[in-house]
């Protein structure tokens, strides 16, 4: 039996661009080393997201999964879920409307915190938008 | 599809599963040629028909043969509808309206389940068409509504929708194999590339292959012996068995069977015959497992049924497979 890993969260500030983004990327790193690293970026107070902002988030997501590790979004704010679709990064990431959330998700499948996930719904939605489309045998 | 796997195991696999835990002994299956690809050591009778109009008909048959082993109640499923029965209320149901033909339906309509008793169809019903329909007898068939979980799985749609349903637990069916992370299961044999990434709830069937910079995400299941190309996102989709996804694409909100794709977005179906896209990997089926043959008899002119069997064929033209449980 092994006792759950600990979970880091991190609150980004309120922009995430240019001018943060390396700064930001070397305190992630620094929280990605070890193995199997697992860290929440708290994005509550993130306004401004941009194109290095979002690079960051891959480089570290990289750094993660080479330690076989993982990084999850939480509280993001509309105007940056808007980035994040556009830039098709909000497929790569797992995003939760509450830290505690993701945090948890790290232990176990939260179906609740899917159940309410704005994500979630917009996949469900999905799926039922289309009104033909018979299943092939 | 009703063969075909979900979450690691078909549609038929787990309704036979449900029946023989109600203690439900004689079992046969009635379908086209995948039937076949049940495993023969199956306790369930295999009946082939390649004619796929004349499935009921060999329903049919089925029972009145089954009649004469003296089994006296026939539980009755087109198969094609997922369905969490409660088997026992059902057949309590019909025994307490001591009536011989129960109908199940749930909130939206009738299903294809019917409860039978089979003296009454070898006596009273003698030449009935099949599948039962209202009007054909007074008062029956007596309709049973039923309160667990539907899934018609009539339209692409409905499979995307049994598939959220069992990743959100709002049905009984779990995603098989290991839950390697929290919402990641992974099943027997599957490769997933160190460089892929999985992003939860995602289920890898048996075998199931991801290459180096695939993506899995949100809710999408790649079924057993499928495979995804380098570079290649599934998002919102399902992957069935034996579909190779090729290098560099974006499957989204969409379902693949083959080289079948149907765009749930864009409410389409298409077959796409480049295989550097999408391709079948299906094995040939070599050896049926064992199995009965039914044949369509030839018309005789005089029988006066034969008309009736038009009325049913025209009914039963389009399904993929239907299934006959005798308990």
């Amino acid at each position: 039996m092994t006792s759950p890993r600990p979970v880091v969260v991190k609150q980004l500030p309120e922009s995430v661009s240019l001018n943060q983004a390396e700064g930001l990327c070397r305190e992630v790193e620094q929280l990605l080393e070890g193995d199997r690293p697992c860290l929440v970026l708290d994005f509550s107070e993130v306004r401004q997201l941009d194109s290095a902002g979002i690079e960051m988030l891959l480089r570290c997501m990289e750094e993660a999964m080479k330690r076989n590790g993982d990084i999850k979004l939480a509280a993001v704010a509309p105007q940056v879920a808007v980035i994040l679709e556009l830039t098709r990064v909000n497929r790569l990431f797992e995003i939760f409307e509450k830290p505690a959330d993701a945090v948890e998700s790290f232990h176990r499948f939260p179906v609740q915190a899917f159940l309410q996930n704005p994500a979630t719904k917009n996949v469900e939605l999905s799926a039922d938008s289309a009104d033909a489309g018979e299943v092939a045998s | 599809m009703t063969c075909a796997e979900i979450m690691g195991k078909s549609v038929l696999d787990r309704t036979v599963a449900r029946l023989r835990k109600v203690g439900i002994q004689t079992i046969s299956v009635i379908g086209g040629s995948t039937v076949a690809s049940l495993p023969g050591d199956r306790d369930v009778e295999i009946i082939v028909t390649a004619n796929p109009f004349a499935r009921w008909l060999a329903a049919q048959q089925t029972v009145r043969e089954q009649s004469a082993q003296g089994i006296e109640t026939v539980l009755m499923i087109g198969l094609g509808a997922y369905m969490e029965l409660n088997v026992t209320d059902a057949l309590e149901f019909h025994r307490m309206q001591g009536t011989p033909l129960t109908q199940l339906e749930d909130s939206q309509a009738p299903l294809d389940f019917w409860i039978v008793d089979s003296n009454w169809f070898t006596t009273a019903a003698t030449g009935c068409t099949l599948p039962f329909r209202y009007g054909e007898f007074p008062g029956l068939p007596v309709p049973f509504r039923m309160s667990g979980y539907v899934n018609r799985l009539a339209r692409a749609r409905d499979l995307r929708r049994l598939v959220l349903d069992a990743f959100l637990s709002r049905c009984e069916i779990r995603p098989s194999g290991r839950e390697v992370r929290p919402g990641i299961w992974i099943d027997d044999g599957a490769q997933v590339h160190k460089f892929a990434r999985l992003v939860a709830p995602v289920y890898l069937g048996r075998c199931a292959k991801v290459a180096r910079s695939a993506v899995l995400t949100r809710f999408s299941n790649l079924e057993c012996h499928s495979q995804v190309g380098e570079g290649t996102v599934v998002d919102d989709a399902t992957v069935l068995p034996h579909t190779v996804l090729g290098s560099g694409l974006d499957v989204s909100h969409a379902v693949v069977d083959g080289n079948k794709f149907v765009d749930l977005n864009r409410n389409l179906a298409l077959q796409i015959d480049d295989p550097n896209l999408v391709r079948d990997v299906a094995p040939e089926l070599s050896r049926l497992p064992a199995h009965r043959e039914y044949t369509l008899q030839p018309s005789r002119g005089a029988d006066p049924f034969e008309f009736e069997y038009v009325q049913y064929l025209s009914r039963a033209a389009g399904r993929l497979s239907e299934v006959l449980f005798k308990g």
